[in-house]
């Protein structure tokens, strides 16, 4: 199985490009205009979503609930003519549509500027100049639409295999170049990567259900399908949908459906769960305090994916790997408390670790746990570091590790080291200030000071003043901070 | 209080001091809420118990400096500062706080033959002024937005459209949000947020909105440079207000005490609140607090002489304006603590069907 997307500027080559690429290896062919008309008879509002999608920032409720739907239908359009055989998509940035999906081939097709100006002036009946506004509008808005949908910038190299530049080679050269390239091994789709394409449908249709029915279809969720297991996490503020959602997805026969309550997400990475441990506890009471959902990666590195046979479903079984025992209880308990949002496997080159957190949002915690276990402890220990400051580099949530989770997210003895100090210095600050009010404003108003001049003693005041407001906002901060930690209110 | 201190600074009793520290929590409450200053609740509330406009202004701007200064640490450690977009900021910002602190000061000395009572009144008169006319056409705006979204979704964004298109040269550009912004664009908007920040003590008001929707900086960014820029705006405005000394640091920890316990309340109901929801409360709460300023400014007409009314209107119309400033932030703390405590019952209620489902399983 194969699928190669072609992301194309405007009147750049890019759909030849495609339609021969498709033709010498028979591969079916999809363009972005096929795609948007398939959505507009969905019920898409595409004007709506391109239009709004042009502005600096985008926020409407209405504006997010049609681009959900439209990444729903467009991913599940995708998905099942890649199911259906190898497919040539040409648009914008399809690949981005299959999130999780390895081995695509990515094409970028530019040309030089002149050629287009020209081919612009002659197709619209536009003068040179008129022709380069128009161009440069164009190309605008496709950066915008690609940024608000996917929050990427779309001329970025490094989100292509291939960049082909059509001024130095022509249409049909460059297609016999292609079918070379896409003979390669690097992208043909492994069993690994079918599977995900097969969870992304799954995740993809479950979306695109709840986004038809009246019922949740302006509501919010975030949907994912793991190990054959649809997930679909909801805003509290949406809690009356709870019986509706599992209701509406009866739709997808035969698939496991579970639902959960979370304003955000924090996602436990080990190599071995375990249902009993203390971490699993600790992550759950922070969950609970922030309305989050658990979710569960197992990081398996590479040297040890064949070894352990924690690899991705071999040779093309097709079939659901089997899921193991600690991950599977440590699910079971998350769903029976309610917080569940879902575990898979991932087999940890750094390339793939960045891939997974490049295209996530919505994390308010990542916790790096027990990985790299057969390493010997100082190995363990730095190749750990590492992979923090990798995600750390990716992603914005924090992220921490076990041990460090229990010291800034929970109240603990260093919490009580911290609160009684701060509380009792502030106390005091308080007392004094309060004490000898008249004495301090007469000092802070610069009415009386150590200087003869009337200047001097205003400049001190003024000095003392912005260095102790930030004193004081620290250390009644650092108590306030605190306690509040202890009552679960952070 | 005694002395040449007394025509500036009040005298705190217990009560009056308890009442600082509510308005402190009221206004910390809707500040996490809400995601920027609480200054719009707070310095009304301080003139409404008797602070002079001045004094009130330059507390709060101190006690603004100092949270901030502790809120975008956390902002810095997940990277949601942009410090080259906050810094440039801050340069053109001082420029209007600059201006502020100026305007302030030559109102409050005015002429040798202008009573200190009168002196006061016109202080407080520009202030409340400038708070009715920004907040006033801000909260209009929001609750447009907020009755618009429920409906159709979306706030407007005419203005900031028009905004957004200036493209003028110089552009520069700012990494970690990602932005290319005019020159031009830039001095306009720092200005006006370090002029609201010098006058009103509100600037955060201004900052985020332009930063997301002008300069189309993410939220979350938006939010962290905002902190940062608060905090040399409010360092700037302190250092500036210090020496005219009108900066009374008695109800900058009065505020302090109630505000920094507020602002985790109000982040906590953020989790729980969609987003619709939020705007209207913003909306209703900076309108009543519109409309409570407006209630005290026939007080400062009268004392300035320019509309005959007895003084004893005084004691009934600040009653009334003050009324009306705790009902409107006491609504909307309310608003938010009875949704933070029905997402608990929520949770509550689908962990327990969670449990009998799985029992009875």
């Amino acid at each position: 199985m194969q699928i190669i997307c072609v992301s194309r500027g405007t009147l750049s080559g890019g759909t030849a490009l495609a339609e021969g690429l498709a033709q010498r290896l028979g591969y079916a062919c999809l363009s972005r205009e096929e795609l948007i008309e398939a959505a507009v008879k969905e019920g898409v509002d595409m004007a709506r979503l391109e239009g709004e999608s042009l502005r600096p920032r985008v926020t409407s409720e209405r504006w997010i609930q049609e681009r959900e739907h439209y990444l729903a239908f467009a991913t599940t359009t995708l998905c099942e003519r890649a199911r259906n055989g190898p497919l040539v998509y040409h648009g914008l940035t399809g690949h981005l549509l299959l999130t999780g999906v390895d081995h695509v081939l990515r094409i970028r097709v530019v040309d030089d500027e002149e050629h287009r100006l020209r081919a612009i002036m002659q197709s619209l009946r536009l003068d040179r100049r008129r022709a380069r506004n128009h161009l440069l509008q164009v190309e605008d808005d496709r950066r915008r639409w690609v940024q608000a949908l996917y929050g990427v910038a779309w001329d970025a190299s490094s989100n292509y295999d291939f960049i082909v530049n059509l001024q130095q080679v022509n249409v049909e050269n460059a297609a016999s170049a292609l079918v070379e390239a896409a003979r390669l091994p690097d992208f043909k789709l492994t069993p690994s990567a079918e599977r995900a394409l097969e969870e992304l449908y799954l995740a993809s249709r479950a979306r695109l259900c709840l986004a038809r029915d009246p019922r949740t279809a302006q509501a919010r969720f975030k949907v994912r399908c793991d190990h054959g297991v649809v997930t679909v996490a909801y805003p509290p503020w949406q809690s009356h949908l709870a019986g509706t959602i599992p209701e509406v997805l009866r739709a997808l026969e035969g698939v496991e459906v579970r639902s959960t309550m979370a304003a955000s997400n924090i996602l436990w990475i080990q190599e071995e769960f375990d249902a009993s441990s203390e971490t699993l506890g600790e992550i759950l009471q922070i969950a609970g305090r922030w309305n989050a959902s658990v979710e569960l990666l197992r990081l398996i590195p590479p040297e040890d994916a064949a070894g352990n046979g924690a690899a991705p479903p071999s040779a093309g079984s097709g079939d659901t790997p089997a899921i193991p025992n600690g991950l599977r209880e440590t699910l079971g308990k998350l769903n029976r408390v309610g917080l569940a949002g879902g575990g898979r496997t991932l087999v940890g080159e750094n390339r793939r670790i960045v891939e997974f957190f490049s295209a996530r949002s919505g994390d308010s915690l990542v916790v790096v746990g027990d990985v790299y276990l057969s390493g010997p402890h100082a190995a363990r220990l730095r190749k750990t570091r590492e992979l923090q400051a990798l995600i750390s580099d990716t992603i914005r949530a924090p992220v921490v590790s076990a041990e460090d989770l229990r010291r800034r997210f929970l109240f603990g003895f260093r919490d009580v080291a911290h609160l009684l100090p701060a509380g009792v210095l502030t106390l005091l600050l308080y007392l004094v200030l309060f004490h000898r009010q008249a004495g301090v404003l007469h000092f802070v108003t610069g009415a009386r000071g150590p200087f003869d001049r009337s200047w001097l003693n205003h400049s001190l005041a003024a000095l003392v003043l912005t260095a102790f407001v930030p004193i004081i906002a620290g250390l009644y901060g650092s108590f306030t901070g605190r306690l509040m930690k202890l009552f679960g209110i952070d | 209080m005694p002395g040449s201190l007394s025509g500036l600074f009040v005298n705190l009793t217990w009560m009056s001091g308890l009442e600082m520290a509510l308005l402190g929590l009221i206004g910390g409450v809707l500040s996490g809420f809400i995601g920027s200053g609480g200054a719009f609740f707070m310095t009304p509330g301080m003139m409404n118990l008797g602070v002079p406009g001045a004094v009130a202004v330059a507390s709060n701007v101190a006690h603004k400096f100092g949270k901030a200064m502790v809120g975008q640490r956390k902002h810095r450690a997940m990277g949601n500062v942009d410090r080259r977009l906050g810094l440039a900021l801050v340069l053109t910002g001082f420029l209007g706080v600059r201006l502020a602190v100026y305007i302030q000061d030559l109102i409050f000395s005015g002429p040798d033959s202008t009573p200190a009572q009168s002196r006061a009144a016109a202080s407080d008169l520009y202030i409340s002024v400038v708070f009715i006319l920004v907040l006033g056409l801000l909260g209009i705006g929001i609750l447009g937005d907020a009755l618009r979204s429920s409906r159709d979704g979306g706030p407007s964004h005419k203005i900031v459209d028009a905004f957004s298109r200036l493209r003028t040269p110089p552009l520069l550009y700012f990494p970690v949000a990602d932005v290319r912004v005019s020159l031009w664009l830039l001095l306009i908007i720092g200005m006006s947020i370090g002029y609201m920040v010098g006058t009103i003590g509100v600037g955060g008001f201004i900052g985020v909105p332009a930063m997301i929707y002008v300069f189309g900086v993410p939220t979350a960014v938006a939010t962290g440079t905002e902190l940062y820029l608060a905090m040399f705006n409010g360092a700037f405005a302190t250092v500036l207000y210090g020496y005219e000394g009108f900066v009374d640091i008695r109800l900058t920890l009065l505020l302090f005490l109630g505000s920094l316990v507020g602002i985790h309340i109000g982040a906590y109901g953020t989790m729980v609140v969609r987003e619709s929801l939020i705007r209207l409360v913003t909306a209703v709460v900076i309108l009543l607090c519109v409309v409570s300023r407006a209630i005290a400014v026939p007080a400062y007409l009268r004392q300035l002489g320019w509309i005959a009314m007895g003084p004893e209107w005084d004691g009934p119309l600040n009653a009334a304006s003050r009324l009306m400033l705790f009902v409107g932030g006491f609504s909307g703390v309310g608003l938010i603590m009875a949704n933070v405590f029905k997402a608990y019952a929520v949770r509550r209620r689908v962990r327990a069907m969670l449990q009998e489902t799985r029992e009875g399983v």
